[in-house]
């Protein structure tokens, strides 16, 4: 295999690793469709940073996205609050005409800004690894790598030292209110990693699959925990890793998109949890001999 | 005006209807969103019948559209059963593993340079324009199918959406109905997807309905707003998307439906924003007119044998500037409470009553906290001075009633007072 094609996969890793222990979050909390949202709505953030600054990295894009990501949020909160519409009808109102306005301007300048609805939907994941950066002379590789691999470190520092705010505010945010915690900060910042995750992964991966990233390996995840947060994570951020793998080959086979054939790989390994799994796959229901009721299979997890 | 653009705007006002109509039962089960997921799903079975038959035909495109958005609903049930009641995350991982089949399928497809690819990638965006003479007939008269049925079924079928425990303890076969409403849901939503697209389809499903909320509490004429709002923001889309040739028409649709909802959000009766401050700015006007006439009465009542209240004594205590004070005494008056006469103000016999009745319910409140809550007498008076506006006669009785009180009971005095001067 080529070079290019290991900074792909590696390239891909790193996006699965970013958005596995951020939707991990997101899962617990019942927001995995919020993440949805949060995906579709960064793209005007992005276009108009594009449009403004002319450069794909620059400081405006990341401004940009986290902006559009925390409106879409804050927009979702004013409908159902303020101008009293159900919380769903307001999830898809807002971000629908978030994307909307990003496909309106991209439209409109579509020869002024270097972005286009094929990216939008797709990602150029196969384009990244040529866009090369050095320093001090030397080659260091594409330049989105090193860009997602610092983002990598941002978002796992803020995990690391958040953990422990971050797993009360998954599992009781009561509780977590009532010992005098920042609540709102604590979502802000989660809301606020997912926006910026959402933009880097977004050339890699394009708007939508940015989802399946975020909620397919946190479902596999939940899946293998047994009631363990920590196992929880290191499950998903492992077959986030092993879906761009293997969603790479699977690309490279079928001669198609790499992003959705990652995507597609993160589906097939979850649906090999329905059968795999000890206590409810089919497997294990055939050896039983006997269907499992449908219970709560963890406790602490719930 | 050509006849091909007529055709269009027909097939676009046809689709949006039928959509905002379905729309509704899925805003009404709170579960609009599972439109996006269907619609994201038609991917793969559209790439799928295409690569199967190597047809642009719409009749294949709508089968494989319909085969693969019924497919997602049983994953969804599937992924609920399997990964627990997380029906957020269902919804993601069918929306977002579809979608991945799907662009897979595209590409693939596109990479393999078979067959004539273009007008597929429509169906992402939607572009009303590429309608032809035949798309028309096939998606406008499937959109007109499903409006009958939902109009003609609504009551029914609203029944099951509010309460299928009490549709199902009545005896209706509630899975029958659920499966007619998603059946209904998929076949609009497969229509729609040729207007507006795949991505941004959620958004004629879930806008309409929640605008028609707006102006209406009755499932019926909610079913009729919202597929006339359907209709709206299709045809303004088409209309808009005809201007430019680059300019998909999903996105034009979905702005010209978030239009109208600000429309309903701003400018609806009752439930809109402005007629809300509206009311809170009459609640205001009432409390303040209240707060007014009750301050005079209890100046008149602490000295008996007056008749007028001098100005400056009200002003001192109630603490206000002049001019709020003229304020205030224009509108009292104008309520018809009180009469400017020389040497001050003096109440009419309307004011009177009025008065007395706030200072009644004022001191009813401090008596009922103080008695029945157990707060103590120092701290009730600023609760009872918000309270006093607000209750009804029905509260005064039920007041009374928890009190032991008869009807006719007045603290004359409030308590405060009694307590600090040790009255």
């Amino acid at each position: 295999m080529s070079t290019d094609g290991w900074w792909v996969i590696g390239m891909g890793a790193l996006v699965a690793l970013l958005c596995a222990a951020l939707g991990s979050f997101l899962y617990l909390r019942r927001l995995s469709m919020l993440g949805d949202a949060i995906s579709h709505a960064v793209l005007p953030g992005i276009v108009l940073a594009y449009f403004v600054s002319g450069a794909r990295e620059s400081l405006g894009l990341l401004v940009g996205a986290a902006v559009f990501g925390l409106l879409v949020t804050y927009l979702i909160d004013w409908l159902t609050h303020k101008a009293g519409m159900q919380q769903d009808a307001s999830i898809g109102l807002s971000f629908t005409l978030l994307f909307s306005l990003g496909i309106v301007m991209v439209s409109l300048w579509a020869s002024r800004v270097d972005i286009d609805a094929d990216c939008v939907l797709y990602g150029d994941i196969a384009l990244l690894p040529f866009d090369t950066w050095s320093w001090g002379g030397r080659p260091m590789g594409p330049r989105h790598f090193a860009m997602l691999l610092g983002l990598d470190v941002l978002i796992g520092l803020l995990l690391w030292r958040g953990y422990k705010g971050m797993q009360l505010l998954a599992f009781d945010r009561v509780f977590a209110a009532s010992t005098g915690m920042a609540v709102g900060l604590w979502h802000w910042l989660l809301m606020g990693g997912v926006s910026l995750a959402t933009v880097f992964s977004f050339e890699a991966v394009g708007a939508i699959l940015v989802v399946a990233f975020l909620v397919i390996p946190p479902a596999i995840g939940h899946l293998w925990s047994f009631g363990s947060l920590p196992r929880m994570l290191a499950v998903a951020m492992l077959s986030g890793v092993a879906s761009s793998v293997l969603g790479y080959g699977l690309a490279v086979w079928l001669d198609s998109s790499i992003a959705a054939c990652m995507s597609t790989a993160a589906l097939l390994l979850y649906g090999m949890s329905w059968i795999f799994h000890p206590q409810r796959g089919g497997l294990a229901l055939l050896l039983k001999k006997k269907r499992v009721p449908h219970a709560p299979m963890m406790g602490r997890m719930r | 005006m050509d006849s091909n653009f007529l055709y269009v705007l027909t097939g676009s006002v046809l689709l949006g209807a039928a959509a905002g109509a379905v729309g509704v039962f899925g805003l009404l089960r709170k579960n609009s969103l599972v439109g996006e997921t269907v619609a994201h799903s038609m991917l793969p079975g559209i790439g799928m019948a295409f690569l199967l038959s190597g047809l642009k035909n719409s009749w294949i495109l709508l089968l494989g559209s319909v085969v693969s958005g019924a497919l997602s609903l049983v994953f969804v049930r599937w992924v609920r059963r399997f990964s627990g009641p997380r029906p957020d995350a269902a919804l993601a991982i069918a929306l977002s593993g579809f979608y991945g089949v799907g662009i897979v399928l595209l590409t693939f497809i596109q990479n393999r340079g078979t067959g004539d690819f273009s007008g597929l990638d429509h169906v992402l965006f939607g572009r009303a324009a590429a309608m032809v003479e035949e798309d028309v007939w096939v998606f406008g008269g499937l959109a007109l199918v499903v409006l009958i049925m939902a109009l003609v079924g609504h009551r029914s079928m609203g029944l099951v959406a509010f309460n299928p425990d009490f549709a199902r303890s009545i005896g209706w076969p509630v899975r029958l109905y659920e499966a007619v409403m998603a059946a209904l849901g998929i076949l609009a939503i497969a229509a729609g997807i040729r207007a507006v697209g795949i991505v941004l389809m959620a958004a004629l499903l879930v806008i309409p309905a929640a605008t028609a909320r707006y102006w209406t509490h009755r499932l019926g004429p909610t079913l009729v707003l919202s597929a006339v709002f359907g209709a709206l923001g299709g045809a303004l889309g088409t209309a808009l998307s005809s201007t430019s040739a680059s300019m998909p028409t999903g996105p034009l649709t979905v702005l010209s439906l978030c239009g109208l909802a600000l429309l309903g959000i701003v400018l609806a009766p009752q439930r809109g924003l402005l007629s809300k401050m509206l009311k809170k700015h009459r609640k205001r006007l009432q409390s303040e007119r209240e707060n007014f006439i009750k301050v005079m009465v209890l100046c008149l009542e602490e000295r008996p044998g007056t008749q007028t209240v001098p100005g400056s004594v009200l002003r001192k205590r109630m603490g206000l500037s002049a001019r709020e004070y003229y304020r205030n005494v224009r509108r009292t008056v104008a309520a018809g409470w009180i009469l400017p006469v020389v040497g001050g103000l003096k109440p009419t016999e309307s004011g009177w009553t009025e008065g007395r009745r706030i200072n009644r319910l004022h001191r009813l409140w401090e008596v009922y906290l103080n008695r029945k809550a157990g707060v103590p007498i120092d701290r009730v008076h600023e609760s009872a001075e918000v309270i006093e506006h607000l209750l009804t006669p029905e509260l005064e009785r039920d007041i009374l009633a928890e009190l032991g009180l008869c009807e006719h009971y007045a603290p004359t005095v409030e308590i405060h007072v009694n307590a600090a001067t040790g009255a």
